[in-house]
């Protein structure tokens, strides 16, 4: 797949990134190498061979529904960089 | 006639009733303080990973099994990644390309042309599972908090087809639903806190134009007379705005009940781009014949059926059954006393006239005033006909909200009936022969008289004589029967 700069600036914009000119320019060639790097691998016939999603090939484990303790009201918060009211304080963003 | 049609398709999210959220062992209840039922994985912290809950599956499970919905043996979890502050780790684990359960079907009954009501089959495009997001509010000023209680708990979302065709159908579509969630026990169906959500994609073409129009989706609608108001409101808006030569704009609105309008919430526009993969902490969902047969025989009566088997099995009119099936422990109460009593018509009947409004319910729990056992008993009195219907209600009132027995609250108030023929005929005879002149007129033909030595009787014994056995013992003395 071909890195352009289209393709960045839709990335960036999915990341709620804003690249100035010159990165968008930087990225589209850093990154058009790493996946140039990775596309290599487009050049293996993997007729009949199923995507790999997981390494293991097992089934996902259950857990039975019973509750355990988690963290502290004060250890969920300890790393906020803000907090209100009991709650992360985040810059405004509920929509009106 | 209008010359467009309007088309609504609905996907609703119900969370689990599990006691744990879907990826962690946090408590999943509603209404705790902010943050206190959090850990590392429904933080998103780095480092944590998620392991599922059994009963979050075998919730989703019952839910397709309930609407029809063919069960795949093997499902996906896939990472579903957007940016906002209430999706802490910046994706959201639910089944994208390979769900869970696809193909099931949703009857609802909707007026037909003739007015009565006529079946419609809304086929369901799929139920699969995933997990909620936290919450978001405003703070005083600038800025919004974050509760991330929520975040993680199971979901499920039940995808209909684009095949209702106005606001009232969609509102029986969504008052079906809740009911066969809340009665397989896996919902408590409350719109207020959320935990029955509904989004509806609404459309208009030309009446049968093959394309679906640019949909709109409603978003946010926390009654179903409000979804139903909404998607009537856009209709008409969306049918001026082709009629004036516009475009629908894909985008969500959400219903403004003061104003009674949508307004835009956001455009689509600039499409999102969930970029979906496999999420590579959980390998695939696998379930096993054997534990889906386990599911399914489990699985509880369905509110509909249950109807039609209380009309069958009870007696009682369809419109009864209806009632007494508006919460399932409501029915199962009316079922319990049913059977204890032996005739399902008369307790149907003192539920729906003395119990029901007595009810509190409260999700999926709800509140007696008396038992099935005392209510039984009490109807065996009345059968028995040592207390009147009317002396029933008397002694429910009574009883309500205590353990007491019915028997017990009648001797102690002396509200035994007098049945006994003898002691009825003696007090009549008695009665007779004090009120010979009006005993003349009423064997003359002066039937009106017949009330007054009702009453006489009645004062007589203060009440407690069988009314009927009264006017029998009265046209006996009388020569009139």
């Amino acid at each position: 797949m071909p890195i352009d700069h289209k393709t960045v600036q839709h990335v960036a914009t999915l990341a709620s990134l804003s690249l100035t000119d010159e990165e968008t320019l930087a990225m589209t060639r850093d990154l058009g190498a790493i996946v140039g790097h990775i596309a290599e691998l487009a050049a293996i016939d993997t007729t009949g061979v199923p995507p790999t999603s997981h390494v293991s090939m097992g089934r996902t484990a259950w857990r039975d529904d019973v509750v355990k303790p988690g963290l502290t009201h004060e250890e969920a918060l300890a790393q906020a960089p803000r907090t209100t009211l009991g709650g992360f304080a985040v810059p405004g963003f509920v929509e009106s | 006639m209008s010359e467009y049609e309007t088309v609504i398709g609905l996907e609703v999210h119900a969370q689990l009733l599990t006691h744990t959220k879907a990826f962690c062992a946090c408590p999943a209840t509603f209404g705790a303080a902010p943050n206190t039922q959090v850990c590392p994985t429904c933080l998103g912290l780095p480092g944590a990973l998620p392991v599922l809950s059994a009963r979050a599956v075998e919730f989703a499970v019952r839910t397709a099994l309930a609407l029809g919905c063919t069960l795949q043996k093997t499902s996906r979890f896939s990472r579903k990644n957007y940016f906002y502050p209430d999706l802490p780790k910046g994706y959201q684990i639910s089944q994208f390309d390979e769900p869970c359960s696809e193909g099931g079907a949703l009857s609802i009954e909707v007026p037909g042309a003739s007015g009565a009501r006529v079946e419609k089959v809304v086929r369901i495009t799929r139920v699969h599972m995933e997990e909620d997001a936290g919450k978001s509010s405003h703070a005083r000023g600038e800025d919004s908090i974050v509760d991330l209680n929520r975040s993680g708990v199971a979901l499920v979302e039940i995808v209909g087809e684009p095949e209702l065709s106005s606001g009232a159908e969609a509102a029986e579509y969504l008052r079906s639903l809740r009911e066969i969630l809340i009665f397989i026990g896996i919902n408590d169906g409350n719109l207020e806190e959320g935990s029955f959500r509904c989004d509806a994609n609404v459309s208009i073409r030309k009446k049968g134009a093959p394309q679906l129009g640019t949909r709109v989706e409603l978003k946010n609608i926390n009654s179903f007379r409000f979804v139903q108001k909404a998607i009537e409101y856009e209709a008409l808006r969306q049918q001026a705005i082709v009629e004036g030569g516009g475009r629908i704009e894909h985008e969500t609105r959400g219903w403004d009940e003061k104003a009674g309008r949508t307004f835009s919430m956001r455009s689509k526009e600039t499409a999102q781009d969930y970029r979906y993969f496999p999420e590579p902490d959980l390998p695939p969902l696998v379930l096993e014949d054997a534990w889906i047969e386990q599911v399914r025989q489990a699985m509880p009566e369905l509110p509909r059926a249950k109807r039609e088997r209380f009309v069958s099995q009870y007696e009682i009119t369809p419109y009864a059954a209806q009632v007494l099936t508006q919460h399932p422990q409501i029915a199962s109460f009316f079922e319990h006393c049913a059977r204890l009593h032996g005739d399902g018509a008369k307790a149907a009947n003192f539920v729906q006239s003395e119990i029901l409004g007595g009810i509190v319910t409260r999700g999926l729990e709800a509140d007696f005033p008396i038992s099935p056992a005392q209510l039984a008993e009490l109807l065996g009195l009345v059968d028995a006909a040592t207390i009147s219907g009317k002396q029933a209600k008397e002694v429910y009132a009574l009883i309500a909200g205590t353990p007491r027995a019915p028997a017990d609250v009648v001797r102690e108030r002396g509200m035994a009936q007098v049945s006994d023929a003898a002691a009825i005929d003696a007090i009549v005879a008695a009665i007779v022969l004090a009120n010979s002149r009006q005993a003349e007129a009423l064997r003359a033909g002066k039937a009106s008289l017949m009330g007054f030595f009702v009453g006489q009787v009645m004062k007589e014994t203060k009440g407690s004589a069988n009314p009927q056995m009264v006017n029998d013992a009265i046209k006996r003395a009388l020569g009139l029967g």
